[in-house]
């Protein structure tokens, strides 16, 4: 039938297939951003033209201002309330912690709807404050498995060794526990930070009139038609993106060793 | 003072647990009890809640309404059957046939995953645009003779759901099949097995925890995704999740929003039902897999 | 019932080269063992006869066909595997009817074989248990079955008794031996125990660890003429003794400095050799006699000091320094409850053996 040596390297050709259909629209993307040219899509030479225009654009800044504020916020709040929950659930008798997990299982949309209606009816302004509560939200959908999963790793004996030697619940809390969650905690952080720069559809129906996010921003200016500057402002946050995503796992293997 | 230090020095640490459960119950339990509630209100500019009534899904009920939601589903459905079909060969390869490339492949798959799915959105227009790659391509190889524009059909959604949703599925089934030992897919072959029959009778009834996690969640999040259609379909086809916003956003029609919401939410659990009986059904076959 | 055959094989890993030119006959209907240390290479060759490896260079043969790049599950060949690998979500009755089920067989006709083959196996009551709730013992009796019942022409065992407590060990052994008699199947048993080996083998082959196979024949036969020194320490204990060849008048001794002419036997590995010559002899520690009195009768003696003495139960082991430093183990059954001459530390004493119980290693 099929020749053998092709026949055991399909499986492989058909990975590498995969990983082309996942990367060539994004190669593409990125290619094109240093096109001289306006369109049409040939190329005219390389440039970096378009990433002075994106720099000069003081609306990306607010935006990306806007989104910071609102990752990082979302970020401390999912960690500290996940921390102290984790903490919490330990020897709860029921399991309190998979109700977290359906954050992640909705459809995105009913979420948000759900919280503009909920900020309508209280009369809570749309803006910063709405969104953090929003991403916050998604973020303990992300960050409690990644938290939970360190966390069950602790050996008990640990905690008792510390008691043991004298410290108070407080203390080794802080200087023990935390200390053995720094990788699950740093994944989770940039996880979260992650989320809510990725997140559209929330911010969609909860920043309100005033406030812009990367992502409306970005969403807008995909409406307005193709344009080599998105192509750069896309390019920019793939790395970035590309970048956290890189420590995030390096520095969960390698910390993960150190611990252990 | 020495209240709060007996509770801190107790062993029941529950009321810890307090916070974050607050947090939940009020921004996300509340919020989706907000929806079921506010479809069953009329509303007035000033109340939200006016007056009870029926109203809204009566309205919502209609075959149009359906019929976009039955094609919503059916889009999810196809995705997810793809998407499965297209990452269970990709998470056995990473599982079993790669070792030392393993982490790096695992990095390539996840950047796709976390990026904003605007920008990979927007990157398939350069391939889909008329005068984009796949046109050109197509040009080239010969099956047309002028330029194709894929950007406003539905196969160019298809085939970004796709794109996107695909990494979802790899992962799940990835950590499912890692925790398989490969000796058992050996033992299969070496007993005489082909290896479809190996796959059918050892390797899907024991990695169908993931593939089952990997498809319910592909097909709950497609269901109402708005993104693509919106950015891709063009203002020819409608999905649950652009009518919804339609709905708040230029109708301000909230009840009949809501009350969409709650039906198309409805037909997803029923359908997510079936597919978790079509998959209980299919690993009880194929364990006693009677001639 | 069928026979295997490697030729000429070579394979590598990574750079890594496992063995190369490896020859190998398992003839047909027997129980062969392979013995070897860790890493040499034995699951390797085990694995390949299986199908899971293919040979880089060579030819592997089952009887007269060639199966050198057969898939695995075309084989005749069937393989307990060393941590069983038991199909976790199926009961005993559904693994064990797996292969059977593979060729569609018919649903009654299975249900046949599978029980005759549990009740064999002393599994029936166990039948719709999950194989993950049996003991370690139990779930070996289900790998073995369930390769059993599909009548393979070829058996692989790799190294079946190392997850099993001791006490178990020497029962499943002979369970393997009654089995591979009544199956008459072609049992290929690899394994780094040499006792295990030793007791279960029809034929046996040594390899070394570099890959390769240093000896071939039965179990007796290894034992008592082993052809170099690696097999001769391998299997059981030894005294290896370098020297030179002197033949005199016909005769055969070994010359080693410091130590009285040892006379040697007239075997076929020592017509081949040389005057002058060095070589080495494996002279094994239960051969020995050891004595405070001087015996008659013996064709060589040694005298030398207790250095230390290890109490084994069924007998007793001395370590004998000689004139001229060299330690030499003797094993002494403990016949008797009050022996009359005892042994102790610091005694001198003599060592005797017949010249013909002493091996010339070809090395």
């Amino acid at each position: 039938m099929i020749p053998a040596v092709l026949r055991k390297n399909l499986l492989s050709l058909y990975v590498l297939c995969a990983f082309l259909f996942l990367y060539i629209p994004i190669f593409v993307l990125v290619v094109y951003s240093f096109n001289q040219g306006e369109f049409p899509l040939q190329w005219q030479g390389f440039s970096l033209h378009w990433y002075h225009e994106l720099f000069s654009l003081v609306e990306i800044w607010r935006a990306f201002q806007t989104s910071f504020i609102v990752g990082l916020s979302a970020s401390i709040l999912s960690l500290c309330l996940s921390m102290i929950l984790l903490y919490g659930a330990k020897k709860f008798p029921y399991p309190v912690l998979s109700l977290f997990y359906v954050n992640i299982l909705i459809p995105d949309i009913v979420l948000a709807v759900g919280l503009l209606s909920l900020f309508a009816f209280f009369w809570v302004p749309l803006g910063l404050v709405a969104l953090i509560i929003g991403h916050t939200v998604l973020g303990l959908g992300f960050a409690i498995p990644i938290l939970r999963a360190r966390f069950d790793e602790m050996d008990d004996f640990l905690i008792e060794a510390s008691y043991d030697l004298g410290a108070s619940e407080t203390y080794t809390f802080f200087y023990i526990v935390i200390p053995f969650m720094y990788p699950a905690l740093f994944a989770a952080a940039l996880l979260v930070m992650i989320v809510s720069f990725d997140d559209f559809l929330v911010s969609f129906f909860c920043a309100g009139s005033s406030t812009q996010t990367l992502s409306l921003y970005v969403f807008s200016m995909i409406r307005a038609g193709v344009s080599p500057t998105v192509n750069a402002l896309s390019t920019i946050m793939l790395f970035i993106s590309s970048v956290l995503v890189f420590v995030i796992s390096w520095f969960n293997i390698s910390g993960l060793e150190k611990k252990s | 003072m020495s209240a709060i230090k007996k509770l801190f020095l107790s062993e029941k640490y529950y009321f810890l647990v307090l916070p974050a459960l607050s947090w939940q119950v009020l921004f996300f339990l509340i919020p989706l009890l907000f929806v079921g509630l506010m479809a069953c209100f009329e509303h007035t500019s000033e109340q939200l809640f006016a007056y009870p009534t029926l109203e809204n899904f009566r309205l919502v009920c209609t075959a149009p309404h359906f019929a976009i939601i039955f094609r919503s589903l059916w889009l999810a459905m196809s995705t997810a059957l793809f998407a499965l079909f297209a990452a269970y060969p990709i998470a056995y390869f990473l599982a079993f046939k790669v070792d030392r490339f393993r982490f790096f492949l695992l990095f390539l798959l996840a950047i796709p995953f976390l990026v904003n799915i605007l920008v990979q959105v927007y990157a398939w227009f350069f391939v889909l645009d008329k005068q984009g790659m796949l046109s050109q391509a197509f040009m080239f190889i010969g099956l047309s003779k002028q330029p194709i524009n894929f950007l406003d059909t539905l196969f160019g959604v298809r085939v970004v759901m796709l794109h996107i949703y695909l990494p979802f599925l790899v992962m799940p089934i990835f950590t499912a099949l890692e925790k398989i030992d490969y000796r058992l897919v050996e033992a299969s072959l070496d007993l005489g097995a082909s290896f479809f029959a190996t796959f059918t009778r050892v390797l899907m009834p024991l990695s169908m925890p993931g593939i089952k996690n990997g498809f319910f969640l592909v097909l709950v999040t497609s269901f109402g995704e708005y993104i693509i259609p919106i950015l891709l379909g063009g203002n020819k086809v409608f999905f649950v999740g652009t009518i919804i916003s339609e709905y708040f956003f230029i109708g301000k029609d909230w009840g009949k929003g809501t009350a969409f919401i709650c039906i198309s939410c409805l037909v997803l659990v029923i359908a997510v039902l079936i597919w978790n009986f079509i998959f209980n059904a299919v690993t009880m076959r194929s364990k006693r897999f009677v001639s | 019932m069928r026979s295997v055959t490697l030729k000429n094989v070579t394979k590598s890993y990574d750079s890594d080269l496992i063995f190369q030119g490896l020859n190998l006959q398992v003839p047909s209907g027997k129980f062969f063992a392979l013995l070897g240390p860790s890493g040499c290479g034995k699951t390797t060759i085990l694995r390949m006869i299986a199908g899971f490896e293919t040979p880089d260079e060579g030819h592997i043969y089952l009887g007269n066909k060639e199966i050198t790049h057969t898939p695995i599950n075309q084989r005749s060949v069937h393989t307990v595997f060393q941590n069983y690998a038991l199909f976790p979500h199926m009961n005993v009755f559904d693994n064990v009817a797996y292969s059977l089920r593979l060729k569609r067989v018919s649903p009654k006709i299975i249900e046949q074989k599978v029980i005759k083959t549990l009740k064999k196996f002393q599994l029936e009551p166990y039948m719709y248990k999950s194989v993950t709730q049996l003991s370690g013992g139990q779930q070996q009796r289900v790998a073995i079955a369930r390769v059993v019942i599909n009548e393979p022409d070829v058996l692989l065992l790799d190294e079946p008794l190392a997850a099993l407590d001791l006490r178990l060990r020497e029962k499943v052994l002979i369970e393997l031996m009654e089995l591979q008699d009544e199956l008459k199947t072609t049992f290929i048993y690899v394994t780094h125990d040499q006792t295990e080996a030793l007791t279960v083998a029809d034929q046996m082959a040594i390899m070394n660890p570099n890959g390769q196979i240093e000896q071939v024949g039965t179990p007796k036969e290894i034992y008592e003429f082993p052809r170099s020194t690696f097999v001769a320490k391998f299997v059981g204990s030894t005294n290896i003794i370098k020297g030179h060849l002197q033949i005199q008048n016909g005769t055969h001794q070994l010359v080693v400095q410091g130590l009285p002419l040892i006379q040697l036997s007239q075997s076929s590995e020592a017509l081949q050799m040389n005057h002058g010559d060095m070589i080495f002899i494996s002279l094994r520690p239960e051969k020995i006699m050891i004595s405070k009195r001087q015996l008659e009768g013996f064709s060589n003696h040694l005298q030398g000091i207790v250095i230390s003495i290890v109490y084994h139960g069924r007998s007793t082991q001395y370590n004998v320094q000689l004139a001229n430093g060299m330690l030499i183990q003797v094993f002494e059954q403990n016949e008797e409850h009050f022996p009359k001459d005892i042994i102790d530390y610091d005694d001198s004493v003599f060592l005797y053996w017949q010249k013909d119980n002493s091996v010339i290693l070809v090395e």
